[in-house]
């Protein structure tokens, strides 16, 4: 191993276990440059169909496919975050060896940003496609933006934007290089460091995430509100981070690595915390659901209203397949324990992660268009399976470029923190119930 | 074949037979032990909870499985009762309220069946454990043993019940001495 083992006794002893080699620990020099390039190749094609689709089915369209892209990879990156200053500020023993996948996703947040600036350039310039707020013609004479102008203004909206990525780049360059620190020098107070920045970082993280969820797919449709908004995206966000998670070790567990290192025990209590956050997204969703049912507040019932008239198989498919499949499916020990089951379960979750998504962002592609013949007493058909294509490029697109600089983090350096003082206790974690 | 019945010298019936051990370490080895030599009604006794102590008794599983079936259909009840209770309480006494639809609405009951769900649980869960371990109980034979009140401070003891059909005064006692035990005696019931 070249990192230094440090001169702690405990700490040395526990670099001496045999799991710890450097062919376990570490994916060598072999960077699989195919991989990477077909991953960058495969999102510059989805993007570049997505932009043709823009010509071809509609600017409309294509941006709110390429924005559910954009805001799913948000919620797995922002995830990630969660999780590791959560493991740092409970001092987390268990998921030492796991949280070094959560910090390579995490660090990946920088290609987020420039994959979120086109959504911010297009929408300024031309004046509001999806955020209609921004164009002053919509908005002239509605009472309920008159309200909201003060917060809802196209200068305010672009400095809370800066705002959002520089608090979760700020908190994730420090914590990422706390951890290059550990590894090189072996000092345990990094860790101390990281879990005091972890306690106000928590709360900005709580304030940024509700925030930049209202901003970015509240504000969609401007006349809605729902106070349980961010926490429907911050429970969205912490599941996919957690299946990602789950997946990058099962196939770093499939390539040979982290024997010993990240055991069925490791992986019970990922499992168990994949159905917290599906049972926990559920609530948070029918709470925001039960609310504006009983409520019967129009502004706040339409959105509801919209998608399940309009989206009935997609609205059908995320209460099932993101809460009632994996409760039942999840909820059994023994299979909590079993890796291509919870490797199965893991990417169902990614996939259900993203149809949440998309089905908060597309069907504001329809509604203008919908509600303006709706009044006129005509109808109006949405777009459609036809033009699905388009989602489907913007998705995979964004997914391939983030995917290529996840696969280059994951292949950066050691598999796990060699250092950090509570591996020891990691390695011997045990589930007694 | 009826079990022999164990008396002491001055003629009480024999509860079983109570070793005491210095360490978690030698309690666990003498518990493998008596677990490989096939004691069915015994028990360890500590003053903190042991881990591996359930593997190393031979019980890990085991002994929870049927609290948690029972947990979980009492879940189920719960779940399914609480929602059907509402339904037949609205079946023909409909409460309109804000225009909202008065067939086919499922939405206003969920609270209360994931409430009940939750609350059947909970009864489940506390009344099933001290039912499994047999408690209330208001005295248990194995505190006729003045030494064994210790285990609740600094001592650590496996009990071997007498009703085990592999108990034999003599060789259980052996046993337990071969696997460490500093000190053994016969509790009266």
């Amino acid at each position: 191993m070249s990192q230094a083992a440090g001169t702690d006794g405990i700490l040395s002893m526990v670099l001496k276990d045999k799991r710890l080699t450097e062919s376990n620990v570490t994916l060598g020099d072999r960077l699989p440059g195919a991989l990477v390039a077909g991953l960058g190749i495969v999102g510059i094609v989805g993007l570049a169909l997505t932009g043709f689709g823009a010509t071809v089915v509609g600017a409309k369209h294509a941006m709110a496919a390429y924005h559910t892209a954009v805001m799913a990879v948000l919620g797995i990156c922002l995830g990630s975050l969660f999780w590791v200053m959560l493991f740092h500020i409970l001092n987390a023993k268990w998921p030492i060896t796991i949280r070094r996948q959560m910090e390579h996703v995490m660090r990946a947040m920088w290609v987020v940003m420039i994959l979120f600036l086109p959504i911010l350039l297009i929408e300024i310039i031309a004046g509001g496609i999806l955020f209609k707020w921004m164009n002053p013609e919509i908005t002239a004479g509605d009472a309920i933006y008159e309200h909201k102008a003060a917060y809802l203004n196209t200068p305010f909206f672009v400095l809370r934007a800066i705002v959002y990525f520089g608090i979760w780049i700020a908190l994730i360059t420090r914590f990422w290089a706390w951890q290059r620190e550990q590894d090189e020098t072996g000092d345990r107070w990094v860790s101390s460091k990281a879990r005091f920045t972890s306690a106000y970082g928590l709360i900005l993280f709580a304030l940024s995430v509700a925030f930049a969820g209202f901003d970015w797919l509240m504000s969609l449709d401007f006349h809605f509100f729902s106070t349980m908004w961010g926490v429907y995206f911050f429970a969205g966000a912490a599941y996919s981070a957690m299946a990602l998670n789950i997946i990058i070790t099962s196939l770093l567990r499939a390539a040979g690595k982290l024997e010993g290192l990240v055991t069925e025990e490791h992986l019970h209590d990922q499992g168990k915390l994949l159905f917290a956050f599906t049972c926990f997204w559920a609530y948070i969703a029918f709470s925001q659901y039960f609310l504006i049912w009983y409520s019967n507040i129009p502004e706040e019932t339409r959105y509801f209203d919209f998608r399940q008239e309009v989206f009935p198989n997609a609205t059908l498919a995320l209460v099932l397949g993101h809460f009632v499949l994996p409760f039942i499916f999840l909820l059994p020990r023994p299979l909590k324990r079993f890796r291509p089951y919870v490797a199965l379960f893991a990417g169902c979750a990614l996939a259900l992660h993203v149809l949440d998504i998309w089905w908060v962002v597309r069907p504001m592609a329809d509604a203008a268009k919908m509600k303006a013949a709706a009044l006129e007493g005509t109808t109006a058909e949405p777009l459609g399976i036809k033009a699905a294509w388009v989602d489907l490029a913007a998705i995979v697109g964004v997914l391939g470029i983030f995917g290529a600089v996840v696969v280059r983090n994951v292949f950066s350096g050691n598999l796990v923190p060699v250092n950090d003082p509570r591996l020891g206790e990691c390695l011997h974690h045990k589930n007694y119930v | 074949m009826a079990r022999p019945i164990y008396q002491t010298e001055s003629g009480a019936r024999v509860f079983g037979i109570l070793a005491q051990f210095e360490n978690t370490l030698t309690l666990t080895n003498a518990a493998k032990a008596v677990r490989d030599a096939g004691f069915r009604k015994w028990d360890t006794h500590s003053p903190f909870p042991v881990h591996e102590m359930e593997h190393a008794m031979g019980i890990a599983g085991r002994a929870v499985r049927p609290l948690a079936y029972a947990i979980g259909l009492a879940a189920l009840t719960g779940v399914v009762g609480g929602f059907l209770m509402q339904w037949w309480i609205n079946y023909d006494y409909f409460i309109v309220v804000q225009g909202k639809p008065t067939d086919g609405a499922w939405e206003p009951f969920i609270p209360v069946t994931f409430e009940m769900g939750i609350l059947l649980t909970a009864f489940a869960a506390i009344i099933g454990m001290l039912a499994f371990n047999g408690l209330p109980r208001h005295h248990h034979p194995l505190f006729n043993s003045e030494r064994f009140l210790s285990t609740s401070d600094d001592a650590f003891f496996i009990s071997v019940e007498a009703k085990d059909v592999k108990f034999d005064p003599e060789t259980t006692r052996k046993l337990l001495e071969d696997a460490g035990a500093t000190h053994i005696e016969l509790v009266e019931e």
